[in-house]
């Protein structure tokens, strides 16, 4: 009996993965910005949190643990030694993207890799400023410190002109 | 930026991010409404944060993603046990059932002419010539 309890929970926990990987898909990656190695990152982390026992007793921790397997996994990966470069599947967001998307992507890329975090857990993963803490191990005031530096950079990047590239002055000299 | 600002900042920043309880946002709101300076870097900080939810909604997920991920170990044969178990539970359970209601016993009538009468009827004695 405790044997179908417990596949019953694990197949339930599954299916709440299952309706939570489009969100999950989307904090990978703008962390990485490659399809294959966000989707890898997420297939891993949701097969480990499932099969985590002590995830049964407290399921709606689902997400929190799915996101902390998933930086666990980011971070393991960006301290490994370079791996060869994978083929550029980067299709929606291409360096020379521009409109909102490009600019947004630059201004990711400008971020240190906790910041970037930071903000795409809070935009994107939809977590509370506490679950932020516990996912990257760090105290709640120094979330809210970062998420307000971060939101100020943000801020001037995307919405402030003046911080565009400047117009280059060309001499029309030589052409003619 | 002053000790004051800073915290403003930061409730601000929380605010836009939707993290504070009804009494904070009651205190932020009364604040917007008081200083429109305030205001406008609210709605700052609420663009920029749509122009990111915005930038990665374009993001497809891989249809392959959908499937359920499948557990390491022994989880990954658990579905195929729990299927034989569940089938043996129900066809043991069917059994019991059928055994306890006595379903397999044929009507009584069928069983009485079936059956085979457990006394020779006496054979009628001839009255004596």
């Amino acid at each position: 009996m405790n044997f179908l309890c417990r596949w019953c929970k694990t197949w339930l926990l599954r299916q709440r993965g299952v309706r939570m990987t489009p969100q999950l898909y989307r904090v990978a990656y703008a962390w990485c910005h490659e399809q294959d190695t966000a989707a890898h990152i997420v297939r891993s982390a949701l097969a480990t949190a499932v099969a985590d026992a002590a995830l049964l007793r407290a399921p709606h921790l689902l997400k929190q643990q799915v996101l902390f397997y998933m930086v666990r996994d980011h971070r393991h990966r960006q301290s490994a030694p370079e791996q060869p470069a994978a083929p550029a599947s980067d299709r929606w967001f291409p360096p020379s993207a521009g409109g909102i998307a490009g600019r947004v992507r630059q201004a990711m890329l400008e971020l240190s890799e906790e910041q970037c975090k930071i903000v795409t857990l809070v935009d994107l993963g939809g977590c509370s400023y506490r679950e932020v803490a516990a996912i990257l191990d760090l105290p709640v005031r120094s979330v809210v410190r970062s998420l307000c530096e971060i939101r100020t950079r943000m801020k001037e990047r995307l919405l402030n002109r003046r911080y565009g590239r400047p117009a280059q002055v060309v001499s029309l000299e030589g052409l003619r | 930026m002053s000790h004051r600002q800073n915290d403003c900042y930061e409730l601000l920043v929380a605010y836009v991010d939707g993290q504070l309880n009804r009494d904070e946002r009651e205190y932020v709101l009364t604040l917007l409404e008081q200083e429109p300076e305030l205001s406008r870097r609210a709605w700052e900080l609420r663009q920029t944060k749509d122009m990111v939810e915005f930038a990665y909604e374009q993001v497809t997920v891989p249809s392959d993603l959908s499937k359920p991920p499948r557990g390491p170990g022994p989880l990954r044969f658990m579905t195929a046990w729990v299927a034989v178990l569940v089938l043996v539970g129900v066809s043991l359970l069917g059994y019991a059932v059928v055994e306890k209601q006595g379903a397999h016993k044929p009507h009584p009538e069928i069983q009485a002419h079936n059956s085979y009468p457990a006394t020779l009827p006496a054979r009628p004695v001839p009255p004596p010539a």
